[in-house]
């Protein structure tokens, strides 16, 4: 069976779509690690003790007894601000990339061009930074 | 690398001194306690100032466009109108705006900060040539928009307009961005004039894409100047939002985002005229009508003077309706009009207001004759213009503008924005009755005044009475903003 | 059947990707628990890389997976976690608008459907436009920085302003003073 796989599909897969084909090795990726993840939950399945008890439920706190609920805290609001400040310099940096491809057919003038939008970007970091967003985070 | 005239970028002068002004502003406060409101005002007028001065000064019009910076940008009679407008709108808000961004623990730098961001952000859109251009900037805008309208964090009517203009924004900027990628995909251009030039073809080739496309253009378009169906989140906005923040959206935005949707429809669509007259006579008789109807049963100042924006909003769709030279001037003079009577308006809303949003009610107007009586009288004459009785701006602009549908044929749309105009005296007019002949009692908030809110209505009401008394040279500073007709 | 797949690859690939992404994206509104909602919109941010990528722009579904999946999900899973999960069961799903809402969804399916139809059938274009620079073949992402940082390069400054406002904003309405 897998010779006459070899013998039907082979020939026929490049033609299917070439480029896609360039895809495959992360088809692989994926196939492995869903397949790692399966793995290690199934050998956990089979190897742990078959407990239910009330102690089971309980998070896990390297051993020590957990002193209050999680969902009674009220999480900062910092950790949201740094997010929404992380999504806008991922932005920036991904303007970053086509720069750098064509960095030597855009010379000078490119340069500058990118210098200034990077030098916005800095005043608003500076502008963060000194309302203090960034600390206690 | 790259083959760029530099000294293109000298055109833009302008625009880059504002942008570094708001820069500067920022900076200066987000060091510390942040900059004192007046300080930060004093800014921020300066730049808006030299601002306008470079567009005045920056390049000699003529009558040929000048494109810059591989045709992103334009340079003609039509945009360095208009950004005078929205400069002269912006400095009046800021002026309005001292007294309130100063006393609380809101923040005078970022505040004007934005300010100067989202008019830049308005001087690249009536610039723009390109859709992309203009989609970024009107982005730019609006963003700033919403900061700013959610700018009094602590109150929750601000939270909810913010919430509100943020959502539908954002959904009325996709929709655009949609329909103009549908466009893109018929035509193949983005440029205003080759997609103008590439569209008969592409109606035959892309079938139902054209009409698509321009739909939805318009609608998001119509969504940003508040124009009926599209209008749901201007009462809710402009009633939350920090008083001088509605005066800002009412004029300056409404101004810019009526200059956009006149060109890309003028210059951009102008094969596809037949069609959309039928949708903006459609619309403009609608909003009309609902804008008017609606603000009859309001009794918070801020939400009527929403409606009324509305109703405007119809108004001044007439003249692009009418689509003819005296339709686009007449266009270009009512918003000027219109920003300053908007402005004025909404200073007074100012002169009155108090925390906890007291001060909205008309009943708070109650004789203000009495106890303020050069206060009443210019909101008596914002009254006349908004209605548009002589001798105020607001007439002549109303005039122009029928004059000018009546002209093209459109004489039905024209004779419903009269008789809507005829109702709107009773709401209008229900706000000068309490000034005039109610009797102040205990409760009603005594009006504060400031240097700075004197100084802005004076000149409002100078401007209003001076468009409507010797309306000739603003005539002809408005017919300088014109466009190629097809 | 071998015919058909090497005919039609790409055309089963892009439907097969299309409705993850339209399932994932009905899941996201739809589902209960809230982290389920969260991963249906990764999938949904996934399936659409997928498809970009089918169509040779390749920046743009580098994009994709940075700034959405990335950074946008990342925003998600914070929002999850600053919210109260335990209240969020009593709070209903849809309300009373959900049947007009579904007829006039329906209706814009209906409506783009028939927009898209009315267009003649033809193979998809080849991509040499997206990946060519002056008549060479350079791949997407050259070309693309070549258009942005030239020929759109006001739009590109504007929006660096736009992300300076967005910081801002962030800062505004997010620090608690």
């Amino acid at each position: 069976m897998i010779l006459a796989f070899r013998s039907y599909a082979l020939p026929i897969l490049p033609a299917i779509c070439s480029r896609v084909l360039g895809y495959l090795p992360i088809l692989v990726f994926c196939v492995v690690a869903v397949l790692f993840l399966a793995g290690t939950l199934l050998a956990a399945r089979l190897l742990r003790h078959a407990g239910s008890g009330a102690t089971d439920r309980e998070p896990y706190e390297c051993g020590n007894e957990p002193e209050s609920f999680a969902h009674d805290h009220r999480f900062s609001i910092r950790y949201y601000l740094l997010a929404v400040l992380f999504v806008i310099f991922d932005v920036e940096t991904v303007f970053l990339f086509p720069w750098a491809v064509m960095f030597d057919q855009l010379a000078l003038f490119g340069f500058i061009e990118m210098m200034v939008f990077l030098t916005i970007l800095v005043v608003g970091y500076v502008y963060v930074w000194n309302r203090g967003a960034l600390s206690w985070a | 690398m790259p083959a760029f005239d530099l000294r293109e970028f000298l055109l833009l002068a302008p625009e880059i001194l504002l942008a570094i002004g708001g820069l500067a502003l920022l900076l200066a406060g987000s060091v510390g306690r942040g900059v004192p409101g007046r300080v930060a005002a004093s800014l921020s007028l300066f730049f808006l100032v030299a601002t306008a001065l470079l567009v005045l000064t920056v390049e000699e019009v003529g009558p040929e466009p000048r494109l810059i910076l591989g045709s992103s940008f334009v340079l003609d009679g039509f945009a360095r109108f208009f950004k005078l407008v929205i400069l002269a709108g912006t400095a009046l808000t800021v002026l309005i705006s001292v007294r309130f961004v100063d006393d609380g623990a809101y923040r005078a730098g970022e505040y004007h900060a934005l300010l100067l961001l989202a008019t830049t952000g308005m001087m690249f859109m009536v610039g723009g040539f390109n859709l992309v251009s203009i989609w970024i900037a009107l982005e730019l805008m609006a963003l700033s928009s919403y900061i700013l309208a959610g700018y009094f964090k602590r109150e929750t009517r601000s939270n909810e307009a913010a919430l509100k203009y943020f959502v539908l924004g954002a959904l009325s900027s996709a929709i655009l961005l949609y329909g103009a990628s549908l466009l893109y995909g018929a035509t193949g251009e983005l440029r205003l004039d080759l997609l103008a030039a590439a569209l008969p073809e592409a109606m035959v080739t892309g079938r139902l894409l054209v009409p698509t496309g321009w739909l939805m253009l318009s609608v998001g378009l119509l969504f940003k100047v508040a124009a009926v169906p599209f209008h749901v989140w201007t009462p809710d906005v402009y009633v939350g939002a920090p008083t001088p923040v509605t005066a800002y959206l009412a004029a300056a935005s409404k101004t810019a985002s009526f200059a956009i949707l006149v060109r890309i429809f003028v210059q951009g669509l102008p094969t596809l005229l037949p069609d959309w007259q039928i949708v903006i006579a459609a619309v403009a008789s609608v909003t009309m009508i609902w804008g008017n109807l609606a603000a009859l049963t309001q009794t918070n100042v801020k939400r009527m003077l929403a409606y009324s924006s509305i109703a405007h909003a119809g108004y001044v769709l007439l003249g692009l309706l009418a689509a003819s030279v005296i339709g686009l001037w007449s266009v270009a003079f009512y918003l000027l009009a219109y920003t300053f009577i908007t402005l004025g308006a909404f200073a007074m809303v100012v002169v009155l207001e108090r925390r906890e949003y007291a001060g909205e009610e008309v009943s708070d107007y109650a004789g203000l004759a009495r106890r303020a009586p050069w206060l009443a009288a210019a909101m008596l004459v914002f009254l006349l213009a908004l209605t548009g009785i002589p001798p105020t701006g607001g007439f002549v602009g109303k005039v122009y503008l029928f004059a000018a549908a009546v002209e093209a044929g459109w004489t039905w749309v024209a004779v419903i924005g009269v008789l809507t105009s005829a109702i709107s005296l009773y709401y209008y007019f229900s706000i000068a009755v309490q000034m005039y002949l109610k009797e102040s009692t205990r409760d009603t908030p005594e009006p504060l005044g400031s240097p700075a809110l004197t100084a802005a209505i004076a000149t409002c009401v100078v401007a209003t009475l001076v468009l409507g008394l010797f309306p000739g040279p603003f005539i002809e500073f408005a017919q300088a903003a014109g466009l190629p007709l097809p | 059947m071998i015919e058909l797949l090497t005919q039609h690859g790409e055309a089963i690939l892009f439907y097969a990707f299309a409705l993850a992404a339209v399932v994932s994206a009905v899941g996201v509104i739809s589902l209960r628990n809230p982290m389920y909602c969260a991963l249906s919109l990764l999938v949904t941010f996934l399936a659409v890389a997928a498809l970009f990528l089918m169509r040779h722009a390749e920046l743009l579904g580098m994009v994709q997976l940075f700034v959405y999946g990335g950074g946008i999900m990342v925003l998600f899973l914070f929002v999850i976690m600053l919210v109260n999960l335990h209240r969020l069961r009593e709070v209903r799903l849809f309300n009373e608008q959900v049947p007009i809402a579904l007829v006039l969804g329906v209706l814009l399916v209906a409506l783009f459907g028939w927009v898209f139809l009315s267009l003649p059938a033809s193979a998809p274009g080849d991509s040499t436009a997206l990946v060519s620079l002056d008549g060479e073949v350079v791949g997407n992402a050259k070309a693309v920085a070549w258009v942005l940082y030239t020929e759109y390069l006001l739009p590109f400054e504007i929006a660096s302003i736009f992300l300076l406002v967005a910081m801002i904003g962030a800062v505004v309405l997010g620090r608690r003073d």
